[in-house]
């Protein structure tokens, strides 16, 4: 991985965040995922851009759902993790650990 | 669960109906069924055009009642706002996003906060998806960023 691909924190985030859900990653168990985590207020619009990003990079992939009358006759657009993801985010959280294995902060 | 219920009138003498498509999705999938069978009795005094209109109109009270019991309280998300997301966002966000945003008002945004606090937070995140997903809107916000840094170095630097 070159420096240009590596991930940022709301990135690693979200990436996470779509490991949990598995099949049920959508835009409001995303958001909800990660507010209920990290207690961040964020914004469907910031979870949209950061997909958007991730899927151009080959991160995640997205479908389109049936659309359903809770959601006023609108579809749910599903992301799923991909193999290049899985990868990023492995080193990215490997690097953390071999920058902070040997510090004890405080 | 959900309960599908498909039905054409064939039988109109005065307009053309075509075929009717409503989903419900309750809490018991049972009692829905035994409502739109009221429904159909209720109806069946009607005939041609106006039952058209009248199955639409009950169906629409029906969904609403689900809606609303789903909810615990009268609340519905603000049309016009709705209306902005659908106006402002670009093709691939129109249907995703709205959709977010209106699952969420029903189902957790109003049981907790009530409807006027609801309906303020789906305005709230109405305004902020439309600043960060409209590109017209991303770019004035980014050429007012940058407009603002330049006009604070010209200003610090002289």
């Amino acid at each position: 991985m070159d420096g240009t691909d590596r991930l940022g924190r709301f990135e690693e985030l979200v990436l996470l965040a779509l490991v949990r859900l598995r099949e049920n990653a959508y835009g409001v168990t995303i958001r909800r995922e990660i507010a209920d985590r990290t207690g961040r207020d964020v914004s469907f619009g910031a979870v949209y851009t950061t997909l958007d990003r991730l899927e151009r990079k080959g991160y995640v992939l997205s479908r389109m759902g049936d659309p359903t009358p809770e959601r006023g006759g609108r579809a749910k657009k599903y992301f799923r993790l991909e193999a290049p993801g899985i990868r990023a985010l492995n080193e990215s959280r490997e690097t953390v650990a071999r920058m902070g294995g040997l510090i004890h902060v405080g | 669960m959900s309960y599908r219920e498909k039905s054409s009138n064939a039988a109109s003498t005065k307009l053309p109906t075509g075929s009717w498509s409503f989903t419900f999705l309750g809490v018991n999938g049972e009692e829905l069924k035994c409502r739109i069978a009221v429904l159909h009795k209720e109806l069946s005094r009607f005939s041609g055009w106006d039952k058209s209109i009248l199955h639409e109109h009950f169906m629409h009270r029906y969904f609403i009642h689900e809606q609303l019991s789903v909810a615990g309280r009268f609340a519905f998300s603000p049309t016009a706002a709705c209306f902005l997301l659908d106006l402002l966002l670009t093709k691939a966000d129109r249907a995703a996003i709205p959709g977010d945003l209106v699952e969420e008002f029903t189902t957790s945004i109003v049981p907790v906060y009530g409807a006027r606090r609801a309906r303020l937070w789906f305005w709230t995140q109405t305004v902020r998806t439309i600043a960060t997903r409209n590109p017209v809107c991303r770019w004035l916000l980014v050429g007012g960023l940058m407009r603002l840094v330049g006009w604070i170095f010209r200003h610090t630097g002289s």
